[in-house]
């Protein structure tokens, strides 16, 4: 067991993005920046599960082929992504993309002291759903490779074949807040000496009608007036929110220590992340969990509340959800809430489900990193107006130190600190 | 189904699988031959008795030798 190495900081180094409005980081930058919803209608059947922010027509081979590494790690990729299902091709993607980012293709670098932690789980659900309904009464020819491959792990697996990665692995599961909880394993990973790096994965949810349905029969799902058309439907923090939207987004952050980064091509420091349970089985939402959760991150990176510039919210949407969450961040931040300019880049892409909180981590580097602030796309009259949500068009705004947000059906509640870096 | 498309099926399973042309398949090597390992051998071989439609104990095939003597196996067990 390693000592503890409790006074390197954890810096992120590298980034990988693909959802319905971009297909990497530059593209999600731009999609941010300029407003642009991934919200669309597929043309499944019920109304409200049709809604989506879907990554549509991807050419894996063509999107393989533009990302600047080697054409020896573009093989291996297009190899071990041609017959395996979107997810893993779209792990592939993203993890090639924040590893072409942080520099890794040749450098001197001991591969077992590189892990990697995937948020997550059910990742599968659609394709178990499929082989399911396909198979049932010819089980025999059920594929010999969904033994292994039905299993969330196999993403680890790919990435860590690809990359050649042979330190630590696991997934972490927390429901909506698995992508925040993934980077705090990966946060706490690197802090104690575990891996010097660390990818935090997350895939594009793949669920089947099935839990799609079950969705829109708690009441979670928005888009319940049929009339309204599929770029105005979901509205985070508005008066008229009725519920989430689904989003496919995946994406990857390389946290690397401070002891061996190159610090000036780094991109933030992620200064600390908490995990806290309400103690309570169902969906419900608990400001007092989400402020616990909050306070204890802000306490973690060893700043004060009136530090926060930013915060990239849970903003599902949801009636109860976005209300205790607003809720919760006057409780934390008293009178300087009304400074803290917030949004939801679920409004943009979706509701990414286990891999949001990775996403919106990506968000959240992308507008520190430029100065700026998306819009809360939809918002119209917010259900707070003496709380700063981005309305309209983006903003100039510098952010030293943003908060983002993500909570979970079954009481999670997560929040993750990020600092700007000077230059 | 004729042996001839039995043989098409398992070279274009042994094709996808194993992400080759099927003009590189010689029957007279077997499947290790080509570089598949345990898991591409048992993909390959379900995949075409799915779409033969025949059911075989994995097992009956351990004594099977080259691609050849898998295409007359398959055929021997195929509904004529």
């Amino acid at each position: 067991m390693r000592d503890q190495k409790s006074n390197r900081s954890v810096l992120i180094t590298g980034m990988g993005s693909l959802n319905s409005v971009s297909r990497n980081v530059e593209g999600f930058r731009e999609a941010l920046y300029n407003g642009r919803c991934g919200i669309a209608k597929s043309s499944e059947g019920n109304e409200q599960i049709s809604f989506g922010g879907f990554i549509k027509d991807l050419d894996f081979r063509g999107q393989t082929d533009s990302l600047a590494v080697s054409d020896e790690l573009k093989k291996k990729a297009l190899s071990l992504g041609r017959r395996a299902p979107d997810g893993i091709k779209y792990s592939i993607l993203t993890s090639l993309e924040a590893w072409a980012q942080a520099g890794m293709e040749g450098r001197e670098c001991d591969n077992t002291r590189i892990g990697i932690v995937l948020a997550g789980s059910n990742l599968s659900v659609n394709e178990q759903f499929r082989v399911a309904s396909e198979y049932s009464d010819q089980p025999e020819f059920i594929s010999p490779s969904y033994a292994f491959q039905f299993m969330d792990t196999y993403h680890i697996g790919v990435i860590s074949e690809l990359l050649s990665v042979k330190g630590v692995g696991f997934s972490v599961g927390s429901a909506s807040a698995s992508g925040n909880s993934a980077i705090i394993q990966g946060y706490n990973l690197v802090k104690n000496g575990s891996c010097d790096i660390c990818l935090v994965v997350g895939t594009a949810a793949d669920l089947s009608y099935i839990e799609k349905h079950a969705f829109a029969n708690l009441g979670a799902l928005g888009g319940k007036d049929a009339s309204i058309p599929p770029e105005s439907v979901y509205r985070p923090f508005d008066r008229k929110h009725d519920g989430f939207i689904y989003g496919q987004g995946a994406g990857c952050i390389i946290l690397e220590s401070s002891d061996t980064a190159e610090k000036t091509k780094a991109l933030a420091e992620l200064s600390g992340g908490c995990i806290v349970l309400d103690g309570n089985h169902g969906p419900e939402c608990n400001p007092d969990g989400e402020a616990r959760a909050m306070r204890a991150a802000i306490e973690m990176a060893g700043i004060e509340c009136g530090d926060i510039d930013y915060i990239n919210a849970h903003g599902t949407g949801s009636p109860l959800g976005d209300e205790s969450e607003v809720r919760a961040i006057r409780e934390v931040f008293g009178s300087h809430a009304a400074n803290i300019r917030i949004n939801s880049t679920k409004s943009i892409i979706g509701h990414c489900l286990f891999s949001a909180g990775v996403c919106e981590c990506i968000s959240t580097v992308i507008q520190m990193t430029n100065s700026f602030v998306h819009p809360n796309i939809n918002l119209n009259a917010p259900i707070d107006e003496g709380l700063n949500l981005v309305k309209g068009m983006s903003s100039e705004h510098s952010i030293r130190y943003a908060l983002s947000n993500s909570f979970g059906f079954s009481g999670f509640n997560t929040s993750i600190v990020l600092k700007a870096l000077e230059g | 189904m004729d042996k001839d498309q039995i043989k098409s099926i398992l070279f274009s399973n042994i094709a996808d699988i194993m992400d080759m042309d099927e003009s590189e398949i010689d029957v007279q090597e077997s499947l290790r031959d080509l570089g598949a390992n345990s898991v591409d051998r048992m993909e390959i071989i379900v995949e075409t008795m799915r779409k033969i439609g025949v059911k075989i104990n994995m097992l009956e095939f351990a004594n099977i030798k080259n691609i050849q003597e898998m295409v007359d196996f398959l055929y021997e067990r195929s509904e004529k």
